[in-house]
């Protein structure tokens, strides 16, 4: 290729002068990156180090760990665990207000027998009872 | 690690009449120039501490630009005649200083429009940047004679369409 350039090529150079950039456009550019330092800061204010919390992952995330398997089993068996206790625990109670209310009954019967005993008592001996 | 916004500042008042003009030349149109420019220079605010003096950073501009630019060439529907109308609307309302009238250069710019990417992208670089072929090839990481061949074929091309047009120019 020649490097002397050609009339065509002078009148290209001229032609391809550049342009100037639209009107503030440096302030358009600007004000996006303040955006975007903005956003980068307040992330690192919500995740300290950039590590993610756990309550910042997604739902499923956690899913994907090793530990996952391990945690699911565990809830499995603690659930099983704490539904037979309160399955128990229910059981128990229902027999001691079973127990309660035999006593009552009982205590009751006991009760109406004594006072019809003294009632005859005080009416043998003339006093009457009925007024 | 972002650029100090002082800085950031100067590079972009040093800076955009290249980035914009080379965008506006390979994409031919002021909307998606303006914002592969933007682009280029937010991705320079994200990580332009690394580069190291200011050759570096034309450098970068230039590559990190034509690279975008043709992105959104290759992404953009366009439509020309609309195109065409606004480019030489917003563009080319002032007359050149060195004597080339309005409508040739416009008329350059349109017939620059209808070469093929690679060819533009080689010509835009040749006579806008005014860089030398084996300057554009490290540019663009291709071997020199690619550039060469895509320079001389652009300008072939270009010549012959701008023959039928605008005679007089021709030389």
């Amino acid at each position: 290729m020649n490097d002397e350039m050609t009339d065509f090529e002078k009148q290209l150079s001229k032609a391809m002068e550049r342009v100037d950039a639209p009107e503030n456009f440096a302030e358009r550019v600007m004000q996006r990156a303040e955006v975007e330092n903005f956003a980068a800061t307040s992330h690192v204010r919500k995740s300290g180090h950039g590590a993610p919390k756990w309550w910042e992952l997604r739902s499923w995330q956690w899913m994907t760990s090793p530990w996952a398997g391990g945690l699911v089993a565990a809830m499995l068996v603690a659930g099983v665990f704490l539904t037979g206790e309160h399955v128990h625990r229910e059981h128990e109670r229902q027999v001691q207000v079973q127990q309660a209310t035999q006593q009552f009954e009982t205590a009751t019967q006991i009760t109406d027998r004594a006072l019809q005993r003294a009632r005859e008592k005080m009416r043998r001996a003339g006093v009457d009872v009925d007024q | 690690m972002v650029m100090e916004s002082g800085e950031f500042r100067r590079l972009i008042e040093t800076h955009q009449r290249m980035v914009f003009s080379l965008a506006l030349r390979v994409t031919g149109e002021h909307g998606a120039a303006e914002e592969v420019a933007q682009d280029v220079f937010l991705e320079l605010h994200r990580g332009g501490d690394k580069l190291e003096s200011e050759d570096h950073i034309r450098f970068w501009l230039r590559r990190v630009t034509v690279h975008r630019a043709t992105d959104a060439l290759r992404k953009k529907a366009r439509q020309p005649e609309a195109s065409a109308e606004e480019w030489m609307e917003e563009q080319y309302v002032q007359d050149n200083s060195e004597g080339l009238n309005t409508a040739v250069i416009a008329l350059l710019e349109e017939l620059l429009r209808t070469l093929p990417e690679q060819m533009r992208v080689v010509i835009v670089l040749r006579y806008q940047e005014d860089m030398l072929p084996d300057e554009i090839a490290k540019l663009l990481g291709q071997p020199v004679a690619t550039v060469k061949s895509n320079l001389q074929r652009g300008l072939q091309l270009l010549r012959r369409k701008a023959a039928v047009t605008m005679k007089e120019y021709v030389r």
